[in-house]
C-alpha cells in the first residue's frame, strides 16, 4: 500500500515535470534561439543551429546598442507610453470618479457609452483616425499615436477603476465632506491616494498597451522621426535582410524592456489581466 | 486635453453646502454635484472619447457608403450599399471569415483546453512552480510586431531554424512553413498559441485558486473520486472564466492583424490574410478607402453581433467580467 | 484649505504640468523633421547608402542647409510612400518610378512642378524622361534607367548542357525542364512580393500582342482581347513545371532566403529581374554573386506573336520633390545628376547611367552594365512596369492576380477579369 502510494507519488511528480518542462522548452526555445543568435554570424546560425556561439559575436549587440536609431525609438516608445499612461488614467479616474460616487442624470446612459466602447476593435477605427489626425495635421506627430491610444484606453480603465471606486466605503467621503473637502479635494488628496494599487494596475495596462502597439503608429508615423520599437524592429530587418545575426539581435533587444519590466510588474500586469476575466 | 485642477476646486465649492446630512449608507449614489464640476470630472474622458473613437467609427459608417481614394476633400461619390454587395460577393473576404472561423474553432478546441490543463498543472503544488508560472507567461509579453519578425526567421525557408530543428531529430524535409497555402494558418495558429496560452492560463489559474478547498474537502468526505471532484466543482466553478476565455479569444481573433502582417503580409496570395489585413491593403494599398471602410464596418457588426448574441446565450451576467479584459487578450 | 498641498496632489498637479509641457514641445516638433530637406530613397544597403548620404552632406555644406537622407526597403518604402500620400504630404525628394502611381499624386497636388526651374537636363538621355512627364509636364529627374530580362548563370545553364540562352518561348520551357532534369533550380522568385510575377504576365501579354497592342488596351481601359487570355495561360503552363525554388510562395524579393538572396548563391539559374539585380544579388546574400558566370538575355519571342524581343518592359528610379519642398530641392537634384556623381553611382550601386552619352559619364564600364547598355540600344519601345505604369488600384490588381495565376488560385481568365473589374472601377 505504502509502495503504490510513494510510487503513484513518484509517477504523478514525475509527470508534472515532464509536462512542465515540455511547456518550457515550447516556450523557451524560440526566445534562446533569439539571444544566442544575435550572438553568432551567418555561417554558425547555418551550421551551428543549435550549440553555443563559438566565438562567441559580440559585435551584431554592440553594433544594435551604438545605433542611434533603436535609443531614439526605445526613446520614442517610453515617451508616448509614459505620456499615453497619464492621460488615459488621468482622465478616467476623474470620470470614473464621478461615475462612482454621484448620481447625476444621464449617468448610466454615459457610462454605458464608454463600456460600448470596448465592442470597437480598434482596427475597425484606424482608417477614420487615419484621416481625422489628417485634418488636425496630426499624422506624423507623437501626438497622434498618443491620444486615440488614449482614447481607445479609457472604456477598460473607467470600468475598471468605477468599480474599485465603488468599493471605497461613504464613511471615507463622509468624513472628508465633514473636514470641508469638496469633490476635488476628496478625489485628489484620499480617493488617489487609496487607490494607488489599482491605479499601478490600470497604468501597467495602458503601458503594455501602448509598447505593443503596432497598426496605429505604422499609419500615423511615416517619416522616422517619432518610430517606435515594433516599427523599428521591421524597418531594422528590411535593411539588415542578409545578416540575420544582426536582426537577431535587434530582435533580442527590443524584446528586453519587456522582459525586465515584467519581471518587476508581474503582479500589477497579472492582477490587472485577472481583474476582470474571472468575476463572474 | 489640459487639466486644470486649480480652477476646479474653487468651482466646486461654491455649490451649496448641506449634503453632510446624507445617509451614509446612500453617500455614494446619493450626492448632486453642480454641472461645472461634474462637467470638469468628465469632459477631458468625454472630449477623448468622442473625438477619438466616437467620431472615426462613425465616420467609418459614412465614408462606407461612397466610392473615395482618400485623397483630399471629402467622399462625394455616394454608391449607397454598393461597397457592402461587392463584399459579401468578395473572396478574399469570405476566405477571412473562414480563417477567422479555423482560429477561432482551433483555439478553443486547442488553445484553450492547452491552457486550462496548464493552469490544473500550476495549481499543484510543487517546488519550482512559481518560476514556472512566471516563464509561461513571458511570450504575452512580448510585443506581436517583434514576435513576428522572430518568428519569420525561425521558420525561413533556408536559414530557417524550424527545419534546422526537424533535421536534429532526423527528419530531413524543408517544409513550407509560411509558403505551404494549406499550412500557413496551422503554424500562425502555432504562433498565436505560443504567445497566447499564457495569457488564458493566468486567468484559469486565478479562477482555480477562488474556489474554495473547504468544497473538495466536503466532497471527499461524502466519497466522491478525483474525476467526479473536477467534474462537478472544478468545471461548473470555473465555468465563467472559460466563457470569458472564449469570448476574449473570438474578439482578439476579429481584429488580428500586427502577427500576420508582420509575418506574411497575409499571403501567399490570401492564404493567411485577416480582416484587418484586408482592410489595410484595401485602404492604404490601393487608396479604397471607401471599401475599406465598409470592411472595418462589417468587422465592427461582426463582434457586435457575437458579443450581443455570445451575451444573451452564454454570458448572462458574466458580462461586466469580459468587458474589463478585452484588452489585454487576442485569439 | 491653509492646509500644504499634499503629496498626492503635488504629484498630479506636477504630472499634469508635465504632461503639457511634453504635448507642446511634441506638437511643435510635431514630427516633422528638422532638417531643411528630407530625403527618401530604397537604396538602403551599402555602398549606395553611404553614397547617397556623402553626397547629401557635400551639397547640404554648400547649401548651407540640413538634409535628412532615409533609406528605406523597397516594400516598406512602398507602404510608407502610400500612406505618406494619404495623410496630404511627400517627403521633399523621394524615389519614384514615374507612371499612374506618379500621377495619382501629382492629381492630388503633391508633387513639385519642376519644368521649368531645372536646366540640368541638356545631357540626359530624353527617353529617360518619359516616365515622370505627365501632360507635358515634368516631375521627376531620372538616376537610373534600364530594362527588365533574364539575368543567368551561365555556369549553371553550362552545367545543364544549355549553350545558348533560348530565343522563343518553347526553347525557355525546354531550358527549364533541362535545368530541372540537372537537379537546378531554374527560377528565382520572390512570390510573395508579387511584383516580381507580375514582370512574367506583362511580358507575355507584350510578345502575345505587341507593345501597341497593350497599349492600346490599357488605353481603353479593357483587357477582354483573347490575347491577355493566351499570355495567361502560358503563365500557368509555365508555373505547372514548378520551376521555382521551393518556397518561392512566401519568398521576398530581396529579404533574407528571397530571390536576389539565392541568385547569389548560386541556388538558382535565372531570374527575370531589372538592371539593379547583379547589385541586389551581391547585396542579399552578403557574397560576391555569380560573378562573370552572370548574364542577360531578353524575354523570348513567342512564335505567331505581334511582339519582337527588342521591346522591354523597363523603367528606373527617380527622384520626385514633393510639393511643399524647399525650392533649393530642384538644385539638390541637379547637383545629384552632375557627371561626377552619376559616374559615382554608376560605379557604387552598379546602375545604368541616364546620360544621353554613356561613354561620356562612363568610360569604363563593366560587364553587367555593359549588357544593360546593350539591351537598351536595340530597343525598339520600352513599356514602364505595369505596377508604376497604371493607377494603383490597378497596378496591385495586376501584381495579385499575377501571383494568382502562378499559384494555380485563379485561371488566367479570372485575371482578365480582375484587372477589367479593376479598370471599370476607375473609370
Amino acid at each position: 500500500m505504502s509502495v503504490n502510494t510513494l510510487r503513484a507519488k513518484v509517477l504523478r511528480s514525475t509527470g508534472l515535470y515532464v509536462a512542465a518542462f515540455a511547456t518550457l522548452a515550447f516556450v523557451a526555445t524560440p526566445i534562446l534561439f533569439a539571444a544566442l543568435g544575435g550572438f553568432k554570424d551567418n555561417q554558425q546560425l547555418r551550421e551551428n543551429a543549435f550549440g553555443l556561439p563559438s566565438p562567441w559575436n559580440w559585435a551584431n549587440y554592440t553594433d544594435v546598442l551604438a545605433a542611434e536609431a533603436f535609443w531614439r525609438q526605445l526613446f520614442n516608445s517610453v515617451f508616448i507610453a509614459l505620456v499615453t499612461t497619464f492621460i488615459v488614467v488621468a482622465a478616467s479616474a476623474m470620470v470614473a470618479f464621478v461615475f462612482a460616487r454621484y448620481n447625476f442624470r444621464g449617468r448610466e446612459g454615459l457610462f454605458t457609452l464608454f463600456a460600448a466602447g470596448m465592442m470597437f476593435p480598434f482596427a475597425v477605427a484606424v482608417l477614420p483616425l487615419f484621416i481625422i489626425l489628417r485634418t488636425f495635421e496630426l499624422l506624423n506627430s507623437p501626438l497622434g499615436v498618443i491620444l486615440p491610444q488614449a482614447a481607445f484606453g479609457l472604456p477598460l480603465t473607467i470600468i475598471i477603476l468605477r468599480s474599485f471606486f465603488r468599493a471605497i466605503p461613504g464613511e471615507v467621503e463622509e468624513a472628508a465632506t465633514i473636514d470641508g473637502a469638496g469633490p476635488w479635494r476628496f478625489f485628489t488628496q484620499i480617493l488617489l491616494p487609496m487607490s494607488r494599487p489599482v491605479l499601478a494596475t490600470v497604468s501597467v495596462l495602458a503601458l503594455v498597451g501602448s509598447w505593443n502597439s503596432y497598426l496605429l503608429p505604422l499609419v500615423v508615423l511615416s517619416r522616422p522621426t517619432w518610430w517606435t520599437l515594433p516599427l523599428g524592429v521591421t524597418q531594422f530587418q528590411g535593411q539588415y535582410s542578409s545578416e540575420t545575426a544582426k536582426v537577431l539581435a535587434f530582435v533580442m533587444l527590443a524584446m528586453l524592456p519587456a522582459l525586465i519590466f515584467y519581471a518587476f510588474a508581474e503582479r500589477h500586469l497579472i492582477s490587472g489581466l485577472t481583474s476582470g476575466g474571472t468575476k463572474g | 486635453m489640459t487639466l486644470k485642477p486649480q480652477q476646479a476646486e474653487p468651482l466646486s465649492r461654491s455649490r451649496p453646502a448641506g449634503r453632510v446630512g446624507d445617509k451614509p449608507r446612500r453617500a455614494r449614489t446619493g450626492r448632486r454635484p453642480g454641472p461645472v464640476t461634474l462637467a470638469v470630472f468628465i469632459i477631458p474622458a468625454l472630449v477623448l472619447f468622442a473625438l477619438f473613437v466616437l467620431v472615426p467609427v462613425g465616420f467609418a459608417g459614412y465614408t462606407s457608403f461612397f466610392r473615395w481614394n482618400g485623397l483630399g476633400g471629402l467622399p462625394n461619390d455616394f454608391i449607397g450599399l454598393d461597397n457592402f454587395r461587392t463584399l459579401l460577393a468578395d473572396e478574399v473576404f469570405l476566405g477571412d471569415l473562414g480563417r477567422l472561423a479555423l482560429v477561432v474553432g482551433l483555439s478553443i478546441v486547442v488553445q484553450l483546453p492547452l491552457a486550462f490543463g496548464l493552469a490544473m498543472l500550476l495549481h499543484q503544488r510543487f517546488p519550482g512552480r512559481a518560476v514556472f508560472r512566471l516563464l509561461f507567461f513571458v511570450p504575452y509579453v512580448l510585443t506581436e510586431a517583434v514576435t513576428a519578425v522572430l518568428f519569420g526567421l525561425i521558420f525561413s525557408p533556408r536559414r530557417g531554424f524550424a527545419d534546422a530543428l526537424l533535421a536534429s531529430v532526423g527528419v530531413d524535409a524543408s517544409i513550407g512553413w509560411l509558403s505551404d497555402r494549406s499550412l500557413v494558418m496551422f503554424v500562425i495558429f502555432g504562433i498565436l498559441t505560443w504567445k497566447f496560452f499564457g495569457f488564458h492560463m493566468i486567468l484559469y489559474l486565478a479562477a482555480r485558486q477562488n474556489i474554495p478547498d473547504e468544497l473538495y474537502e466536503a466532497a471527499r468526505v461524502d466519497g466522491a473520486t478525483g474525476p467526479q471532484l473536477f467534474r462537478h466543482i472544478t468545471i461548473p466553478l470555473m465555468g465563467p472564466t472559460v466563457r470569458i476565455t472564449v469570448f476574449l479569444s473570438v474578439i482578439g481573433t476579429v481584429q488580428l492583424f500586427d502577427l500576420v502582417f508582420v509575418l506574411t503580409h497575409g499571403g501567399p496570395f490570401h492564404a493567411s490574410e485577416t480582416l484587418a489585413i484586408t482592410m489595410y491593403e484595401e485602404g492604404f494599398g490601393r487608396n479604397q478607402i471607401g471599401y475599406a471602410s465598409a470592411l472595418s464596418i462589417a468587422m465592427f457588426l461582426i463582434s457586435l453581433v457575437f458579443a450581443l448574441g455570445y451575451q444573451r446565450l452564454v454570458l448572462k451576467r458574466d458580462l461586466q467580467g469580459a468587458l474589463t479584459s478585452t484588452e489585454g487578450s487576442k485569439a | 484649505m491653509r492646509k500644504p498641498q499634499s503629496r498626492a496632489r503635488a504629484v498630479l498637479a506636477a504630472g499634469a504640468a508635465a504632461a503639457v509641457a511634453f504635448t507642446a514641445t511634441a506638437c511643435g516638433d510635431s514630427g516633422e523633421s528638422t532638417a531643411d530637406l528630407t530625403w527618401w530613397h530604397i537604396q538602403n544597403e551599402d555602398p549606395m547608402k553611404t553614397t547617397w548620404a556623402e553626397m547629401a552632406d557635400e551639397w547640404a555644406a554648400e547649401a548651407d542647409l540640413t538634409v535628412e537622407v532615409e533609406p528605406i526597403a523597397n516594400e516598406a518604402f512602398k507602404e510608407r510612400l502610400a500612406t505618406s500620400a494619404q495623410s496630404g504630404t511627400l517627403p521633399d525628394l523621394y524615389q519614384t518610378w514615374g507612371g499612374g502611381v506618379l500621377a495619382e499624386q501629382v492629381e492630388a497636388g503633391l508633387v513639385r512642378d519642376i519644368t521649368d526651374d531645372v536646366d540640368c537636363l541638356d545631357k540626359v538621355n530624353p527617353i529617360t524622361l518619359e516616365a515622370y512627364t505627365i501632360d507635358d509636364r515634368l516631375y521627376a529627374v531620372p538616376f537610373d534607367q534600364g530594362v527588365v530580362g533574364f539575368w543567368y548563370n551561365m555556369d549553371l545553364f553550362a552545367e545543364a548542357g544549355i549553350d545558348t540562352p533560348p530565343a522563343t518561348w518553347d526553347e525557355f520551357l525546354g531550358a527549364v525542364e533541362q535545368l530541372k532534369a540537372a537537379g537546378i533550380t531554374p527560377i528565382a522568385l520572390g512570390g510573395a512580393d508579387q511584383w516580381p510575377t507580375h514582370y512574367y504576365w506583362t511580358y507575355l501579354v507584350m510578345r502575345t500582342l505587341g507593345l501597341d497592342g497593350l497599349e492600346a488596351a490599357a488605353e481603353a481601359g479593357d483587357f477582354s482581347d483573347p490575347g491577355f487570355t493566351e499570355a495567361g495561360q502560358k503563365l500557368a503552363d509555365l508555373a505547372a513545371l514548378e520551376p521555382f525554388q521551393e518556397g518561392f510562395e512566401s519568398a521576398t524579393y530581396d529579404q533574407a532566403d528571397g530571390q536576389a538572396a539565392l541568385m547569389g548563391e548560386g541556388g538558382a539559374a535565372m531570374e527575370l529581374m531589372g538592371q539593379w539585380a547583379p547589385q541586389a544579388q551581391r547585396d542579399n546574400s552578403g557574397t560576391d554573386g555569380p560573378g562573370d558566370a552572370l548574364s542577360f538575355f531578353p524575354f523570348p519571342a513567342i512564335e505567331g506573336g505581334a511582339g519582337t524581343t527588342t521591346e522591354f518592359l523597363g523603367g528606373g528610379g527617380g527622384f520626385a520633390a514633393g510639393a511643399e519642398s524647399p525650392d533649393e530641392v530642384v538644385d539638390f537634384m541637379c547637383f545629384l545628376l552632375e557627371e561626377d556623381n552619376q559616374a559615382q553611382v554608376v560605379k557604387d550601386g552598379n546602375m545604368s547611367t541616364v546620360a544621353a552619352d554613356p561613354a561620356a559619364v562612363v568610360p569604363d564600364m563593366n560587364n553587367e552594365q555593359q549588357l544593360v547598355v546593350d539591351a537598351m540600344a536595340t530597343a525598339t519601345g520600352t513599356q514602364l512596369y505595369l505596377d508604376q505604369a497604371y493607377p494603383p488600384s490597378i497596378g496591385s490588381t495586376v501584381n495579385e492576380a499575377s501571383e494568382g495565376l502562378v499559384l494555380g488560385e485563379i485561371s488566367p481568365e479570372d485575371f482578365v477579369a480582375m484587372v477589367n473589374e479593376a479598370w471599370a472601377a476607375e473609370k
